[in-house]
Order: C-alpha cells, then sequence, then structure tokens
C-alpha cells in the first residue's frame, strides 16, 4: 500500500501564470469553455473563475486594491481538497466516487450516472458535470500517471513550485518550515486543511494562506453533508407519526359521524388541525 | 459567514421540482389510501381505489422525470446495482439519494400492485396476466401490500427534503426542519382526508380517472366557507380550508369546489427547494 500522496499548495510563490490549468487540460484531455472562444470575466484578471466539470485546475485571483496605486494580488491555484473524509464519497449513490490507494477520491467516469448528488455535497464547489461526458468530474490527482509513479501534470508544470506533490507527512513537515520562514520575515501565514485533527480529517490538498481562507474562497470550517442526517430524518419519522396518529384520530371520528352520535360532527376541525 | 457559501449548485430545476410535486402526492396518496385501506369502511371504497391510482401513476411518473434528469440516463440502474458487478446490491443508508432510489423503485411497485388490486377489484382488467396479479392482491394479500406501499409512499414525500439537508448548501443544509416540512406538506393530504366528502353514490369512482385534468380549473368560484355554516358541507370546507395544496388537489378529484387557500408548509417547502436549486 502506497503512502497517502497529495499536494501543498504555496500561495506565497504563486505566479498566476496557469501553466497547472494548461497541463491539468491537455493531460486529462478536457474541453475548452464556449466551443474555445474566449469570454472575459470582465470584473477580474480571472477568466476561468471557477472549478468545475471541465476545470479541474484554476488559479484564484485575489485582487485586493484599496486604490489605483494601492494593492495585492493573491493567487492560488485551487484543486480538489481530496478530504481524508470526503462528502462527495459519502453521498454518492451508485459507488462511482471511491477513495483510491493514495488515499485520493476519484470520480468514475464509467461508473457515474451524473445524479450531481456529489455536487451539492462538496463544501468547496469542487465538482461540476462535465457537459461531454454528461458525469460529475473533478480532479483525479492524475492517479493515472501515479499509477506509473509520475507526478501529477500541474505540479510538474508549475514553474515556481508554488504545487508541490508528495506524501502527505513531508509535506506537512516542509509547509510547516514555510510558516515559520513567512512569520520570521514578519508575514502572516497560515497553513488550511494540514491539520489531520481539523476539519474533514484534513485535506490531501492543503495550502499556504496569508489572508482568512473565506478571502480565497474557502470555507473556515468545511463540514460534512450527513451532518445533518440523523436531525433531520428524525423530525421526518416524528413527523410521520404525529400525522399518522392525527388521522386516525380523525378516522375515529369518520366513524362515530356514521353512528350519529354528538361527539362526531362537534369536532369539527379537531382532527384536521395541529 | 456561513461555511454553506462556498458550494456548488447541484442545477436540479427542471425535472426535480415537478418530481418533487409529483412524487409527494403520489407518496401522500398511498399513504392516505392505505389508512383507508386498514381502518376505513366499505363506502371508502372509491377513494382507497383512487389513491392508489394517483399513488401508481406518480410513482411511476416521478421515476421518468428522475431518469431523465441524469447526466447519463441509460445508467439509472447504476444506483440500484453495482454496474462492475452486476447482480451485487448498491445501497448506502446513509446516502438519502441511494436510500431514495430503492424507495422510489419499491413504492413504484407496491404502489402498482394495490393499483392492479384496485382494478381487480372493480372487474375492469381485460388482460388475463394482469386480471392474475390483480386477483392474488386482492385474495387476501391488499392489505400488507397496501400498508408496505403507504409507509414507502410516506418515506418518498418526506425522503426529498432530509436529501435537501445532506448536502452543503445554503438554506438546504442550515435547517433539519425540510424532511419533516416536506412529508407535512405533502402528504397531509392524509390529515383531513375522513373529513372531505365522502362518496356514496355509485359511478363517482369512474369520474375519478378523469380528475387530474380538471385539476387547474376554476380557482375563481371559491367562495367564504361562512356561506355554508352549520351544515355538515360547511365543516368540511372550514377544515379543508387548512389544508395544504396535496389536499386540495384531492379536493378537486372528487370533484368539490376549490379551496382558495394553501398550507404555509407547502408553500414554504415549495419556496426552498426552489431557493436552493437556482443558486
Amino acid at each position: 500500500m502506497p503512502e497517502a500522496m497529495g499536494f501543498f499548495t504555496d500561495t506565497t510563490v504563486c505566479i498566476g501564470c496557469k501553466a497547472c490549468e494548461v497541463a491539468c487540460k491537455e493531460w486529462n484531455q478536457l474541453p475548452a469553455e464556449n466551443g474555445g472562444v474566449g469570454t472575459l470575466s470582465g470584473d477580474s484578471y480571472d477568466n476561468t473563475r471557477r472549478l468545475d466539470g471541465i476545470h479541474w485546475r484554476h488559479v484564484r485571483f485575489i485582487e485586493q486594491f484599496k486604490g489605483p496605486y494601492d494593492g495585492r494580488w493573491l493567487m492560488m491555484s485551487d484543486v480538489c481538497k481530496h478530504c481524508v473524509q470526503a462528502g462527495c464519497l459519502e453521498v454518492c449513490p451508485t459507488g462511482a466516487i471511491i477513495r483510491t490507494e493514495f488515499d485520493t477520491v476519484v470520480i468514475q467516469s464509467d461508473v457515474c450516472n451524473g445524479c450531481r448528488a456529489c455536487i451539492a455535497a462538496c463544501p468547496f464547489g469542487v465538482i461540476d458535470i462535465n457537459p461531454v461526458s454528461g458525469t460529475a468530474q473533478k480532479c483525479t490527482l492524475c492517479y493515472d500517471r501515479l499509477k506509473v509513479g509520475l507526478e501529477p501534470a500541474c505540479s510538474k508544470a508549475c514553474p515556481t513550485d508554488s504545487i508541490q506533490f508528495g506524501p502527505i507527512t513531508e509535506l506537512r513537515q516542509r509547509a510547516q518550515k514555510r510558516v515559520e520562514q513567512l512569520r520570521a520575515q514578519g508575514t502572516k501565514a497560515d497553513l488550511y486543511g494540514a491539520d489531520p485533527k481539523g476539519p474533514l480529517g484534513g485535506l490531501n490538498s492543503f495550502y499556504l494562506l496569508v489572508d482568512k481562507p473565506e478571502v480565497y474562497g474557502l470555507p473556515a470550517k468545511p463540514q460534512l453533508p450527513t451532518r445533518n442526517l440523523s436531525k433531520s430524518a428524525g423530525f421526518s419519522v416524528a413527523s410521520a407519526a404525529v400525522l399518522g396518529v392525527l388521522a386516525l384520530v380523525g378516522l375515529r371520528k369518520h366513524w362515530m359521524d356514521d353512528m350519529g352520535g354528538p361527539g362526531g360532527g362537534g369536532g369539527g376541525g379537531g382532527g384536521g388541525q395541529n | 459567514m456561513s461555511d454553506t457559501f462556498f458550494s456548488g449548485a447541484p442545477h436540479w430545476t427542471w425535472f426535480i421540482i415537478p418530481y418533487f410535486y409529483v412524487g409527494g402526492l403520489a407518496g401522500g396518496a398511498c399513504f392516505l389510501a392505505a389508512i383507508l385501506e386498514w381502518f376505513g369502511k366499505p363506502e371508502d371504497r372509491p377513494v382507497v381505489r383512487a389513491g392508489y391510482d394517483v399513488a401508481a401513476v406518480g410513482a411511476i411518473l416521478s421515476g421518468l422525470l428522475l431518469t431523465v434528469d441524469l447526466g447519463q440516463p441509460l445508467r439509472f440502474w447504476h444506483m440500484l446495482f453495482q454496474s462492475e458487478h452486476f447482480p451485487a446490491i448498491m445501497f448506502k443508508a446513509w446516502s438519502p439519494i441511494s436510500f431514495g432510489a430503492w424507495a422510489i423503485l419499491l413504492f413504484g411497485l407496491f404502489s402498482v400492485l394495490s393499483a392492479l388490486g384496485a382494478r381487480a377489484e372493480e372487474g375492469r382488467l381485460r388482460n388475463a396476466a394482469l386480471r392474475a396479479v390483480g386477483g392474488v392482491v386482492r385474495g387476501g394479500l391488499a392489505k400488507f401490500v397496501s400498508g408496505v406501499g403507504g409507509l414507502l409512499g410516506f418515506f418518498v414525500a418526506g425522503y426529498t427534503g432530509v436529501l435537501l439537508s445532506v448536502t452543503n448548501r445554503p438554506i438546504w443544509a442550515d435547517s433539519p426542519w425540510l424532511g419533516a416540512l416536506r412529508a407535512r406538506g405533502r402528504a397531509a393530504g392524509a390529515r383531513p382526508l375522513p373529513r372531505l366528502p365522502r362518496i356514496d353514490q355509485p359511478g363517482v369512482a369512474r369520474r375519478l380517472g378523469a380528475g387530474p385534468a380538471r385539476r387547474g380549473g376554476g380557482r375563481g368560484d371559491s367562495r367564504p366557507a361562512a356561506v355554508a355554516h352549520e351544515t355538515r358541507a360547511g365543516r368540511q370546507a372550514r377544515a379543508a380550508r387548512r389544508l395544504p395544496a396535496a389536499a386540495r388537489h384531492h379536493a378537486r378529484l372528487r370533484g368539490n369546489r376549490p379551496l382558495p387557500t394553501g398550507g404555509w408548509d407547502v408553500a414554504c417547502s415549495q419556496d426552498v427547494d426552489i431557493a436552493g436549486g437556482w443558486g
């Protein structure tokens, strides 16, 4: 059994070149959007805008400008987080989403039937339908490349080593050192998803951020969708029981109506009100 | 900032929102038919049979709507069997969509059996095989089939709310009440059933068959129930004014005057569906 593998993305050295996006699209043969005709977002230099079924890597541009000469760009190459406790894997009703021997999460496109439960389940908004296959798709952490000992296409292409690939335990140590280095220089720096005791059991694709997670479009405390299951199901069952009892109470009156007893008619809306 | 603001919309819209209504209506109809099957009186039979019809048609329609909505409709069976190991069952009790797929399949089976039993009861099955199945259901299995169908129906009416809660979408995942709300909204038809007018005249059951086509009609001619005070009809109308859409639908099925008001919970749950679905 191989080790758990993943990405450490150091956003401080990302230059927004999008080599990872291109490498990902090339290797995974993902189609162009809009038939290849470019569309501009109009409010940002980020024209990819999001992760979806045909964008498995997305270099997010966060433009923090107070005035024309005062500001900064934050850049972050976003990707599936390969959560140790994965919401998409939990809800997938076809078994298309699996955990691999590298502790990554992969959607098997030939099994998926496009029900889209995983899209709503993912706390990060990573998954979407690929219109070509009609199935849900996302980063596979280049499962096919890992199988033959290659590193994923994106990290291979990254010119600044912002995206680093390797065994998770090793990446965590490296990330910790980098955080200490940055803090020593007076830069605010925090790891997101590196803690195995943190939300979702840790993320196998974790990040070094210099601002709050929300600024990067990441939830501060991502949660599993099944957190709501027992409470919601419990309320539903209780509601069913109440309705069943009310229906029987109503029926009792129905019988009594027939007997012509004074109790039957007088109750009026008793069974119907609650 | 809520941690549900970063998830993506699943695009459950054009087929799924009608499915929520149709499935809930079918489930509620089967549930109330089952209650009358078990505890009703002989003159309730036409209502019971109509309930099975609504349930069977609704269950089939639900399955079709859900299948058409898939990105790969021909792979719908991947939710029921493991596609790589065919006869092996695909089932995740903790995934509402997996549970729901099985529930709809079984609900369809039981409601169609009940409907066949009802047809056999009326002696209106021409096909010999169908008549045989209907006869078997009629001959002692009716209560069992109906009871299982009714419970499954209630499940079908309510699970969609749980399904919406078990996501990471805003509103949906922020309320644990959706399942209960949906179950109430859709299946509350069972609650006032005994209070709706009984069908005593022969021949009404046959007219019921044409009911759904008349659903949309005649909102304008409704009048305050106070007009009919102190009569049985008045009591029924007062009670029925409290009913949600599903019950109003049943009322119309019976050729009653359409009722002007809907239940708060139905309106609310419908809005929630749409809000999240479009988001």
